[in-house]
């Protein structure tokens, strides 16, 4: 497994069909996703591989692969219980952004608008990542609604203080992206869906 | 000695004994009064009166309470049915039985999301109208109906195939104690009988007879739901079915039964309109009334994306695209439309409360 992983150090690692892989594989993805190293310990010593890499993982929501799309499921709620299991919850928590891909209409394959061409988004992501830097780190300035939304989601239990220190960060980002000096609802909100995405895995 | 046991600690003694089944039981109490027949079956000695006594002893240790078809509480429904049990066990108050009009939700126990989600959903909506939903305590479409019913309105009762001395199935123990502490669990087995196969069409039976009306929300091909939907008709008692996808084997069962002319369910109102049929003395709520629960007013900034919403779900791809909004106006909108329980989120879709 190491040998998987060390060549994605400061790089992606793409792994498709995430309910496929044997659950201590995915386990052993912990320790790197949170300190970025690789430990090894032997008798002659411990060994550290640099292991700092940007995880990217695509599963189907159930057996069928059918979970996605309006209530065309036919798995049994035993299947589904049964498929999600092999992702435990504290993995899924390491992921920050869990997006449901829907299958486009035929309409939409069909007449769809030219998508944004990747050195856009490229320039875009650059442009967000400046204005990250230059502003140095610092703790991101929220609005009162803002705020307001997601001390509800705490008090509520919707969100952990892991959570929460995740949420705050990817709203920054998304505020950065919009080029906004400060985090607002709307950002916050698309943070906080954004994670919600799991619920489609855990449910 | 026999003069201070009650008649109903002869009938659980006939009950346990092997060779004894609902309809021996039935035509050896219709010959004699439970002590004589007791004796005629078991012989005057010292020693069936002992086991008498003992089994009487710990059926009355359990809580539970035996009623025989003179006892006053015995429901009218199974007095009325073409083959009433001779002896009933109750957990719970056996007062339920005859109060609310009775509404069963069954189907198979191995249902997809949408039917455990159409059962609790049906079993909160008919106990919040005052209805008692009947079901087997079984797993899938039965546990959720009675998760959905319990805490709601009307007390639930559940009917069970074994004996009321233990849960069965063991994960439904907490359902159990909720079901016996809100309403009732019945059975026509005694405490300490072995679980036959031959009691669950007995159960089945049992089911349909206290029901004013049966529904099945899913079920397989040839599933187990269709011995109870026959012991319903053989009853006279109308069938509901809640249809499906032609797609979903889960469906098959239920499909069918609406081609052979079962009513179709699409909610509680569909159910209600049955029980009013079934000489019911239900109030069924009008269009607007329905329309009317619980929702604020919707806030001037959030009405274009409310109008965008409908009760079928849509992916934030397609809100986002019906809309126009930037993504995260859009998933601003919908947070503060949750807030005010005009939308909500399910897994990842989204639709109009």
């Amino acid at each position: 497994m190491i040998g998987d992983r060390r060549p994605s150090s400061h790089g992606v690692l793409f792994l498709d069909e995430l309910g496929e892989f044997p659950v201590a594989a995915l386990e052993s993805l912990r320790q790197p996703l949170e300190e970025g190293v690789i430990r090894v310990s032997r008798a002659a010593g411990t060994a550290e591989f640099p292991a700092s890499f940007l995880l990217v993982a695509a599963m189907n929501p159930c057996p069928c692969g059918e979970g996605v799309y309006k209530g065309a499921c036919s798995c049994s709620v035993v299947m589904r219980a049964r498929y999600r299991r092999r992702i435990s919850a504290p993995f899924l928590d390491r992921f920050d952004l869990v997006v449901p891909v829907t299958r486009p209409t035929a309409s939409e394959l069909l007449d769809r608008v030219p998508a944004e061409s990747s050195a856009d988004v490229a320039a875009r992501v650059a442009m967000a990542r400046n204005r990250a830097d230059s502003r140095g780190p610092q703790e991101p300035v929220l609005t009162k609604e803002a705020t307001d939304t997601l001390s509800r989601k705490l008090a509520e239990g919707e969100l952990s203080a892991r959570g929460l220190g995740k949420v705050t960060r990817v709203a920054r980002t998304i505020a950065d992206l919009a080029e906004a000096e400060v985090v607002n609802d709307d950002h916050v909100s698309e943070a906080l869906l954004l994670r919600a995405g799991r619920s489609v895995v855990v449910a | 000695m026999s003069e201070q046991l009650p008649d109903g600690a002869y009938a659980i003694g006939l009950a346990l004994l092997p060779d004894v089944g609902p309809a021996t039981l039935r035509s050896l109490l219709d010959a004699d009064p439970p002590p004589v027949a007791w004796e005629k079956r078991a012989g005057a000695t010292s020693e069936a009166q002992d086991a008498v006594a003992r089994q009487w002893q710990r059926h009355c240790d359990l809580g539970i309470s035996v009623l025989l078809r003179d006892d006053a509480l015995y429901p009218d429904r199974l007095r009325n049915s073409l083959a009433p049990p001779a002896i009933l066990f109750c957990r719970g108050d056996p007062r339920v039985l005859t109060g609310k009009p009775t509404v069963a939700l069954i189907g198979t126990r191995a249902p997809t999301r949408y039917g455990i989600g159409v059962a609790a959903q049906l079993g909160a909506d008919l106990s919040a109208s005052g209805v008692s939903v009947v079901s087997g305590l079984a797993l899938g479409i039965d546990g959720a109906a009675h998760e959905g019913a319990c805490a709601t309105g009307a007390p639930p009762i559940g009917v069970v195939a074994g004996g009321l001395h233990i849960a069965y199935p063991r994960r439904h123990s907490r359902l159990w104690d909720r079901v016996m502490e809100e309403g009732v669990i019945v059975s026509e087995s005694p405490a300490g009988a072995r679980t036959e196969k031959w009691r669950f069409p007995v159960r089945n039976g049992l089911l349909a007879a206290l029901s004013d009306v049966v529904v099945v929300v899913e079920s397989r091909h040839g599933g187990g739901s269709r011995h109870t939907v026959n012991a319903a008709l053989a009853n006279g008692i109308d069938i509901g079915a809640v249809p499906g996808s032609i797609r979903s084997a889960t469906s098959e069962g239920t499909n069918a039964m609406l081609a052979d002319g079962a009513f179709v369910v699409t909610g509680v109102t569909d159910i209600l309109l049955a029980l009013s049929r079934a000489g019911a003395d239900i109030a069924i709520p009008s269009g607007e009334e329905r329309r009317a629960v619980s929702t604020g007013p919707v806030p001037e900034r959030e009405r274009g994306l409310y109008e965008a919403l409908s009760p079928d779900p849509a992916s934030l791809d397609e809100l986002a695209r019906i809309t126009g909004l930037e993504f995260a106006e859009l998933c601003g909108g919908l947070e503060r439309l949750a807030r005010a329980g005009l939308a909500r989120d399910v897994g990842g879709w989204w639709e109009r409360v």
